[in-house]
C-alpha cells in the first residue's frame, strides 16, 4: 500500500549549500505529524519542494500514489494540498474576509470577461462564496472580524486567519509552518485546539514546529531532520528521550 | 573593407571610447550595488560636471587642469544634496521603488533643463577645439588624447579598488553591499556607508565626463543618452559584480564602435537600445535570483519570527 | 466656451488613461513606466487607417485596441521574471525604444514632424465635427470605462488583482493562477490605452512622438498617484486636476521655448511631493 504522502530522493542545493540531502519519508492519512529539527534543517526547503514552489535537483513527491513532479503551485493545491507561511504572508491591506475569499477555489467572475459582462450573475455568486468565507472565519472564531483590515489584527488573530485562509482552499493535507510560533500562552493554546479539531474533522495536517511542549501535545508522529535528511522519526516521546537528538536540536543553545 | 588594419584601428578605437564608458558604468554600478537605487541622477551629476569644466576652461580661459578639478568639485556638490536630502528622505519613508525611479529622473530632467536655460542648447566642449593631435603607430592612428584618458580609468579604477579593499569605509560598502542587515547588526553607519559611496560615484562620473568633454560635444541631454550605456552595461555584466560590468563596458564598446561596419548609421541610434532591452529581457538572471529560488533566506533567522517591515 | 469644452475632452479621453494606468501600476503592482507608448501605438494605428482610408473610425479603433491588448501583454510579460526596480528600468527601455520607433520609422508615423490632417472620428457614418459631438462620444467612452473599472474592482477579479499586488506567492499558494491574472490586466488596460489613444489621435487631427515619450508616461503616473491608486474616483480626479495645471502656468510667465519642459518638470515635483507627503493621492490609496 503507498503512503498518502511520500517524499523519496529528494536533493536540493542553493549554490555550495546542500539544502535537501537525500530527504524522505512518508505520512498516514488523518494525523498530525510534526517536523522538528534545528535552524537550517531544511524543513521549510521540503515544504516548498511538495507544494511546487521549488523543483528539486532531483527526487519525488507522490500523494495518494499520484506523482506531483513538475506541477505548478496552483495544481498542487487543486490537487489537495496546501499550506501557510512562516512569515504569514496574509494580505494586510484587504479584510480578513478578502483573505478568506482569496483561499476559496476559483469562481465565477475572477476572469476579466465573465466580471465585465455579466455583473449581476458575478455578484450574486460572490454573495454565496462570501457566506462560506464568513463560516471558514466562524470555524476559526474570528467571524467578528469579518471586515476588519488585517493590519489591524493582533498577531494571533492573523495566525488563525492564515489556517482559516488554509482551510477555505478545500485541501485535505495541510501543512503549517510555524502555526504557533511567537504566541502568548492563551492564544497558543487556542491555535493547538484548532489544529487537534481539523485534525478530527478528517483533515491531515504536515506542521513544522519547534515548541517542545506542542509538538509533544498535538503529535501523533514526529519527523525529525538534520542537514537536509530525515534523520529519526517516531512518536513524541521517542523523539525527546533520544539524547544524542536533544543534542543535535540544543547543542548550539545549550 | 575588413582588412586587418582597419579591425585594429576599430580596436583602438573602442578601447579608447571605453575609457569614460567605463567609469559610467562603474559609476552606476557602485551606487546600485551599495545603495541599492537605479541613479538616473547620475545624468544629472554628469551634466554638472561638464559644465562646471566648459565655464572655467572654454568661457574663462583657465587651463585644463582647473577644469578637472571644477567638474570632480560640481560632481561633489550635487551628490551631498542628492543623497541627504532626497534619497535618505525616500528611505526613511519606505517610498516604493517606482518613486525613487522617478525621483532621480526628475533630477536629471531638472537639471537638464536649467542648463538649457543657462547654457542653450547648443553643443559645448571642454576645449574650445575638440581636435588632438595624432600619432601613427604601426598603421594605426592613435591621437594624443587616448593614452592619457585610458590611463585616468585605469588609475580610477585601480584606486577603486584600493578604497574597497583596503580602507574601512570601503569595506564597510562592500559588506553594506554584500547585506544590508546584517551590515547594521555588526554596527556599520549605513548612511554614511550611502553617502560615501554616492561621494565616490560622482568623482567617478564627473572625471568620466570630464573626459568625454574633451573629445566630443555634449548638450544639456547627452548625458542621459551617455547613462543608457552604463545601465545596460551594468545589467549584463551582473549587478553584483564591478569587475563584470567593467568587461561588459568594454566590450559593448567595441561592438558599438565595430557596428559600423555592418549596420546602417541611420539605425546607429537603436543599438543601445537594444543592448539595454537584450539585457533586461534574457539577463535579468544576472541581475536578481528568480522569485521562485528567493522563498528560502540564506539569514538564519530566529525561531520568532516578527512580521517582516513590508513596503505598502 | 470652446476652450473649456476642449479641457473636458482632453480630461476624459486622459481618464482612460488613468484608469488603464492605475489597474496596471496600482492595482496590480507592475511598475510600468511606458503605457504612454501603448497609448501612441493606439493613436498612430488609428490615424493610419484613416489617413489612408482602409477602415472608418470604429473597426480602426477596434484593431488598435486589439493590436494595444497583445502589445500590452508582451510588454509586461518581463514582470514576471523580472520585479521591481528591474521592472522599472525593463519598462523605462521600452518606452525609450518606443520613442525611438515613433520618430524614426518615417513611413508610419511621420517621425519627428508627426501625422498631420487626421479626419475627426465619425459614428457610422456620420462624423462628429463639431467639438460639442466629440464631447459627447468621450463622455460615453469614459463613462464606459469607468463602468468597467468599478465591476471589475468590485469583482472577485478586481480581489485577485489587489492580492496579487501584495503577495504574489500567498496568491499562488491559495491556489490561483497568477500569471493568467496578470495577463488579463495588463490586456484590460492595453484595450483601455488603445482606444484612448484612437480617439485622442482623432480629437487632436495631428499627432506627433513628443505626446507618447516618457515625459507623457510619467504624467499618468502622476495622474495616478495625484489622483490616488486603486479607487476610481482617483482614477478620475488626476487627469481633471492635472490637466488644469498648465492653464494656471499659463498666468506666469515663462518663455514658451521653455514652457513644454517647466510644466513637466512640475508634474514630476507633484509626483514626488505626493509621494512622500501624500502617498493615498486626493481621492484614493497608497501605491
Amino acid at each position: 500500500m503507498s503512503a498518502y504522502l511520500e517524499v523519496s530522493g529528494v536533493n536540493q542545493r542553493f549554490g555550495g549549500l546542500q539544502a535537501l540531502n537525500d530527504c524522505g519519508f512518508a505520512i498516514a492519512q488523518g494525523g498530525i505529524t510534526c517536523m522538528v529539527g534545528p535552524n537550517g534543517a531544511g524543513k521549510t526547503t521540503i515544504f516548498n519542494v511538495i507544494t511546487g514552489f521549488l523543483r528539486p535537483d532531483t527526487g519525488h513527491v507522490a500523494f495518494r500514489g499520484r506523482r506531483l513532479d513538475g506541477l505548478r503551485p496552483q495544481a498542487i493545491v487543486a490537487a489537495g494540498i496546501a499550506r501557510s507561511f512562516q512569515n504569514l504572508r496574509l494580505f494586510v491591506d484587504l479584510t480578513a474576509l478578502e483573505n478568506v475569499l482569496i483561499g476559496l477555489p476559483s469562481g465565477f467572475g475572477e476572469a476579466p470577461l465573465g466580471a465585465l459582462f455579466r455583473p449581476f450573475h458575478t455578484a450574486r455568486l460572490d454573495r454565496a462564496r462570501r457566506a462560506q468565507a464568513m463560516e471558514r472565519l466562524e470555524h476559526v472564531g474570528l467571524a467578528d472580524r469579518a471586515a476588519e483590515k488585517v493590519r489591524n489584527l493582533s498577531y494571533g488573530e492573523q495566525k488563525l486567519l492564515t489556517v482559516a485562509r488554509l482551510l477555505a482552499t478545500g485541501a485535505e493535507l495541510l501543512l503549517l509552518d510555524e502555526p504557533a510560533s511567537g504566541l502568548a500562552a492563551g492564544a497558543l493554546d487556542q491555535v493547538m485546539a484548532l489544529l487537534r479539531r481539523l485534525q478530527g474533522e478528517g483533515k491531515t495536517l504536515l506542521v513544522v514546529e519547534h515548541n517542545t511542549r506542542v509538538v509533544q501535545q498535538i503529535a501523533d508522529h514526529v519527523l525529525f531532520l538534520h542537514q537536509g535528511h530525515l534523520m529519526a522519526e517516531g512518536t513524541p516521546a521517542q523523539i525527546i528521550a533520544d539524547p544524542a537528538l536533544a543534542e543535535i536540536y540544543f547543542g548550539g543553545a545549550l | 573593407m575588413f582588412s586587418p588594419l582597419i579591425l585594429l584601428q576599430i580596436l583602438w578605437t573602442s578601447l579608447a571610447t571605453s575609457s569614460y564608458l567605463v567609469l559610467f558604468t562603474v559609476a552606476f554600478a557602485l551606487v546600485l550595488k551599495v545603495n541599492r537605487i537605479f541613479n538616473f541622477a547620475q545624468a544629472a551629476t554628469m551634466t554638472v560636471a561638464f559644465y562646471a569644466a566648459y565655464t572655467l576652461v572654454s568661457r574663462l580661459g583657465l587651463p585644463g587642469w582647473a577644469g578637472l578639478l571644477a567638474a570632480l568639485a560640481a560632481a561633489v556638490v550635487l551628490a551631498l544634496p542628492l543623497e541627504l536630502l532626497g534619497f535618505r528622505a525616500l528611505r526613511r519613508r519606505r517610498a516604493s521603488s517606482i518613486f525613487v525611479f522617478i525621483f532621480t529622473l526628475i533630477i536629471s530632467e531638472l537639471v537638464a533643463y536649467i542648463a538649457m536655460l543657462v547654457y542653450g542648447t547648443w553643443p559645448a566642449t571642454v576645449f574650445p577645439s575638440l581636435f588632438w593631435p595624432v600619432r601613427i603607430v604601426a598603421g594605426v592612428a592613435i591621437s594624443e588624447w587616448d593614452v592619457p584618458a585610458l590611463g585616468a580609468t585605469v588609475v580610477a579604477v585601480s584606486a577603486l579598488f584600493l578604497f574597497l579593499r583596503r580602507t574601512r569605509i570601503g569595506q564597510s560598502m562592500v559588506a553594506v553591499a554584500d547585506n544590508p542587515d546584517l551590515a547594521e547588526f555588526y554596527g556599520i553607519a549605513k548612511d554614511r556607508v550611502y553617502l560615501v559611496s554616492m561621494i565616490v560615484a560622482s568623482l567617478i562620473a564627473g572625471l568620466a565626463m570630464f573626459l568625454y568633454g574633451t573629445r566630443a560635444q555634449v548638450e544639456p541631454t547627452t548625458a542621459l543618452n551617455l547613462l543608457l550605456f552604463a545601465i545596460a552595461a551594468t545589467i549584463i555584466g551582473g549587478i553584483g559584480n564591478l569587475g563584470g560590468a567593467i568587461l561588459t563596458a568594454v566590450v559593448l564598446s567595441l561592438c558599438e564602435n565595430s557596428s559600423i561596419l555592418f549596420i546602417p548609421s541611420a539605425w546607429q541610434g537603436f543599438l543601445l537600445y537594444a543592448f539595454l532591452f537584450v539585457a533586461i529581457v534574457f539577463f535579468p538572471r544576472g541581475v536578481r535570483l528568480p522569485r521562485r529560488l528567493r522563498l528560502s533566506r540564506s539569514v538564519p533567522t530566529p525561531a520568532f519570527a516578527p512580521e517582516e517591515p513590508r513596503e505598502a | 466656451m470652446d476652450y473649456f469644452y476642449s479641457y473636458l475632452i482632453l480630461a476624459e479621453i486622459y481618464v482612460l488613461l488613468g484608469l488603464s494606468t492605475n489597474l496596471l501600476v496600482g492595482v496590480v503592482g507592475i511598475f510600468s513606466v511606458s503605457q504612454a507608448a501603448v497609448f501612441g501605438v493606439g493613436a498612430y494605428i488609428v490615424s493610419d487607417f484613416l489617413l489612408s482610408g482602409t477602415l472608418s473610425f470604429l473597426p480602426a479603433l477596434a484593431v488598435a485596441a486589439v493590436a494595444c491588448i497583445v502589445l500590452n501583454v508582451l510588454l509586461t510579460l518581463p514582470s514576471l521574471r523580472v520585479s521591481g526596480d528591474y521592472f522599472v528600468v525593463t519598462s523605462f527601455g521600452i518606452q525609450l525604444l518606443a520613442t525611438a520607433v515613433f520618430t524614426n520609422w518615417t513611413g508610419g508615423t511621420g517621425g519627428a514632424n508627426g501625422l498631420p490632417g487626421v479626419p475627426p472620428p465619425d459614428l457610422f457614418g456620420f462624423p462628429l465635427e463639431e467639438t460639442r459631438q466629440i464631447l459627447g462620444f468621450t463622455t460615453v467612452a469614459a463613462g464606459l470605462g469607468c463602468l468597467a473599472f468599478w465591476l471589475a474592482m468590485r469583482a472577485p477579479y478586481g480581489r485577485l488583482l489587489k492580492a496579487i499586488r501584495e503577495d504574489e506567492l500567498a496568491v499562488a499558494a491559495a491556489g490561483k493562477d497568477v500569471l493568467r491574472a496578470k495577463v488579463s490586466a495588463a490586456a484590460l488596460a492595453g484595450a483601455f490605452a488603445g482606444v484612448a489613444g484612437g480617439v485622442y489621435a482623432t480629437y487632436m487631427s495631428f499627432i506627433d512622438p513628443s505626446s507618447f515619450d516618457l515625459d507623457a508616461s510619467v504624467l499618468l503616473l502622476t495622474m495616478v498617484v495625484v489622483g490616488g491608486a486603486r479607487t476610481l474616483a482617483g482614477s478620475i480626479v488626476g487627469p481633471f486636476v492635472l490637466l488644469a495645471l498648465p492653464q494656471l502656468l499659463q498666468l506666469v510667465a515663462i518663455p514658451t521655448t521653455v514652457a513644454a519642459s517647466a510644466r513637466q518638470l512640475l508634474y514630476g515635483v507633484l509626483l514626488i511631493a505626493f509621494a512622500v507627503f501624500r502617498p493615498q493621492g486626493l481621492a484614493g490609496e497608497r501605491l
